[in-house]
């Protein structure tokens, strides 16, 4: 029988917003590629879930779009806190210019907040990448 | 603290405010697909977002469960059945009433 209807479980928002790059925008991104010449380890790591072929956990279950998103930082400091944290994310830092017209899009959680979901195709993203330094 | 759940890819799939939250998220994930074990990490996390400490892997926190099953909950060890059964001061004595009573029959 189908469901009828669900209850978010706690710790989920009731929203989600998404807005697109109509601005230059700048986020930083883990990777294990060691330069901007390293294209098939920034593409790899410019994946989300969905592309992994990853099954939905958790929040993607309800947001599905969140398993197409891959984790941003909007500063550097943050995705080295990322990376010395888990290491298994990347080694290296990405520093990601987003140029408008590409058909990027980030979420706009609390104001806060220094992680950022981005949406786009890996190869766009690709040509945003401005620089890669150790974590 | 808050506590992001992310995948090995770098993706957030889940945020806990709480650490008990987040090993419980953790288990569950494990309990769905235990070959991700490794896979999925808890990372705690300032008001920010921002990490701040060591991730906590999928498969620590199942580990992280099972030690701190209080002992009554725990199946008792095969040391336990061992110690029991050959324990002398339990065996001998009863052999030994054993023994008198064939004897007198």
């Amino acid at each position: 029988m189908p469901l009828t209807s669900i209850s978010l479980p706690e710790g989920v928002p009731s929203e989600l917003v998404v807005e697109p790059v109509l601005e230059p925008r700048v986020v930083f991104r883990v990777t294990f590629a060691t330069s901007r010449h390293d294209r098939e380890a920034l593409l790899r790591s410019l994946t989300s879930n969905y592309e992994l072929q990853q099954r939905p956990r958790k929040i993607e279950k309800i947001y599905s779009v969140l398993h197409f998103a891959i984790s941003t930082w909007t500063s550097e400091e943050a995705a080295h806190a990322n990376a010395n944290a888990w290491p298994k994310n990347g080694d290296h830092i990405a520093h990601v210019d987003l140029l408008p017209g590409l058909g990027i899009c980030l979420d706009r959680p609390w104001e806060s907040s220094e992680h950022r979901s981005l949406w786009a195709a890996p190869d766009q993203v690709l040509r945003c990448v401005a620089d890669i330094r150790n974590a | 603290m808050n506590y992001g759940i992310f995948s090995s890819a770098g993706n957030l799939i889940a945020w806990c405010d709480s650490q008990d939250a987040a090993l419980n998220a953790l288990r569950e994930l494990v309990d769905e697909e235990p070959e991700a074990a490794d896979e999925v990490a808890a990372i705690p996390v300032t008001e920010t977002g921002r990490p701040c400490g060591e991730a906590i892997l999928g498969s620590a926190a199942v580990e992280h469960a099972t030690a701190v099953r209080s002992p009554h909950q725990t199946p008792p060890s095969a040391a336990f059945y061992n110690l029991t059964v050959f324990d002398s001061d339990t065996v001998l004595p009863a052999a030994f009433s054993c023994t008198v009573i064939l004897t007198f029959l």
